[in-house]
């Protein structure tokens, strides 16, 4: 049963990886955004003052488009070669969870590791990377569900892309309320709860209501 | 889980339709005394502030729009809940009808908090956390209004819907606590269950405004849960037989 699980992994893992164009194209987009923050930041500094706070509001402006530019087609390819109708013969409920786990880790690491370096040197390298860090995966499950409901009410909207950045941008808030709360504010312990609060919540009700929207895209 | 048989029987979308020709006149009648009432109160019986002056009046419109916000909010939640479990239909209509209330009413707050703001913060906004999640409220509202033009499938939409209503039900525990949990520009609630930090002749009219601006999006979600009921019954036997008698008495 293990090995069966462990190969389910390799297997989800060889198959995001192969589209490289899903890490690379967000990378691209959130560097130019970076680019175009640290080209107008001198500007916002003469106003506010407060460097370390821009810095962090920039660096999660990236880290929550790249989540939203990296997801769009985290269910189009399993709908439209019908890999998503067999997918509710099996534990799907468990199978969502890990597919989301995996993209968020994948997603993850790459922005830890390659893309924060970058952005943190090219803003500057002010404030607190290992807090920011903290926050980032504290708020991982959050932000990565948000954009996986995205994804799969996508499937149903007749829209291309739209659906999921309007429905993902407003779920978007209150982890970086909480999370710009804890690297700014004075009551970081308790912010930081709270953020992992909320993971848990959106652990426990998005994996459902993601299921219940692909099982409609599969009907329709 | 099943619902009652009665309580089936009450929520088919003929039994709602008959019921609220019934009752929206009266509604109707009674939010216009309640807003007669509450806004003359509130404009020209309840004294000023003795810090802000006449300037705080805005709180009988930004309170009560702010609470209905929510109260429409959590409504709409439950009656999604209601969808997804028992299927009945006319809690997805309900929830269709009442989101562009629901998202006037935020608006009202965004709007009515930004001229109070002004003279009393000395700007329209500030990134505070009960600003930004009252923000998120509408933007939700929009969100829910924007799925049911998006998606075709009325079913699919109905769904969609309402999971993201029941998912969007986090924010309303952060726009409650947001004063208490952040250090806040705004203030913390002046009406409780407990008690109120101002007199009786500021928080009567208050609470009646609240009461009114209730019963106005009561009766306006009503209308509109009417029209829904129509359109999603079209084609069934005692709509045609509505339009025919309608169009006879013409």
């Amino acid at each position: 049963m293990r090995s069966r699980w462990g190969a389910f992994v390799l297997l989800e893992t060889q198959r995001y990886l192969r589209t490289s164009h899903t890490l690379l194209g967000p990378f691209v987009i959130v560097l130019w955004i970076a680019v175009i923050a640290a080209t107008a930041l001198p500007a916002l500094n003469a106003q506010t003052g407060d460097a370390a706070v821009l810095h962090y509001a920039i660096l999660w402006l990236c880290a929550g488009l790249s989540f939203l530019l990296g997801a769009d087609r985290l269910f189009q390819a399993d709908h439209q070669n019908g890999l998503l109708e067999q997918l509710f013969l099996t534990p799907v409920y468990f199978i969502l969870l890990m597919r989301i786990a995996l993209f968020a880790l994948l997603h993850g690491l790459f922005f830890c590791c390659i893309c924060l370096p970058i952005l943190w040197l090219l803003l500057g390298a002010q404030g607190d990377p290992w807090l920011f860090i903290l926050c980032l995966l504290l708020a991982l499950p959050a932000l990565c569900l948000t954009v996986a409901l995205g994804a799969a009410i996508n499937l149903i909207a007749a829209t291309s892309g739209l659906a999921q950045v309007l429905i993902a941008l407003p779920f978007y808030i209150p982890p970086i309320l909480l999370a710009m709360a804890a690297l700014v504010g004075d009551q970081t312990a308790f912010m930081l709860q709270l953020l992992g609060a909320l993971s848990l919540l959106n652990i426990a009700i998005m994996a459902l209501a993601i299921q219940f929207i692909l099982r409609d895209a599969v009907a329709a | 889980m099943l619902l009652p048989l009665s309580l089936r029987e009450l929520a088919t979308p003929r039994r709602a339709f008959t019921l609220m020709q019934t009752a929206l006149p009266i509604l109707a009648i009674i939010t216009v005394i309640a807003f007669f009432v509450g806004v003359s109160w509130a404009l020209f019986l309840a004294p000023p502030d003795y810090r802000q002056g006449d300037v705080y009046r805005i709180m009988f419109v930004h309170v009560p729009a702010a609470s209905c916000a929510e109260n429409i909010y959590v409504l709409m939640a439950i009656a999604g809940g209601i969808y997804l479990v028992w299927n009945i239909k006319l809690a997805y209509l309900f929830l269709r009808a009442a989101a562009p209330l629901g998202f006037s009413m935020a608006l009202i707050t965004i709007v009515s908090g930004a001229i109070w703001g002004k003279p009393t913060w000395g700007a329209f906004w500030v990134w505070d956390a009960r600003l930004t999640s009252m923000l998120v409220l509408g933007m939700l509202y929009l969100v829910i209004i924007y799925l049911h033009l998006a998606i075709q499938n009325t079913r699919a939409a109905a769904r969609a819907s309402c999971i993201l209503t029941i998912i969007g039900l986090i924010n309303i525990p952060i726009i409650k606590f947001s004063v208490e949990w952040w250090f806040s520009l705004h203030q913390p609630a002046s009406l409780t269950l407990t008690g109120a930090s101002m007199p009786p002749s500021m928080w009567l009219p208050l609470l009646f405004m609240i009461l009114a601006f209730n019963l106005f999006w009561i009766t306006f979600t009503g209308i509109r849960l009417s029209g829904e009921i129509l359109i999603s019954e079209r084609n069934s036997k005692w709509v045609q037989q509505l339009i025919t008698s309608h169009h006879v008495r013409r």
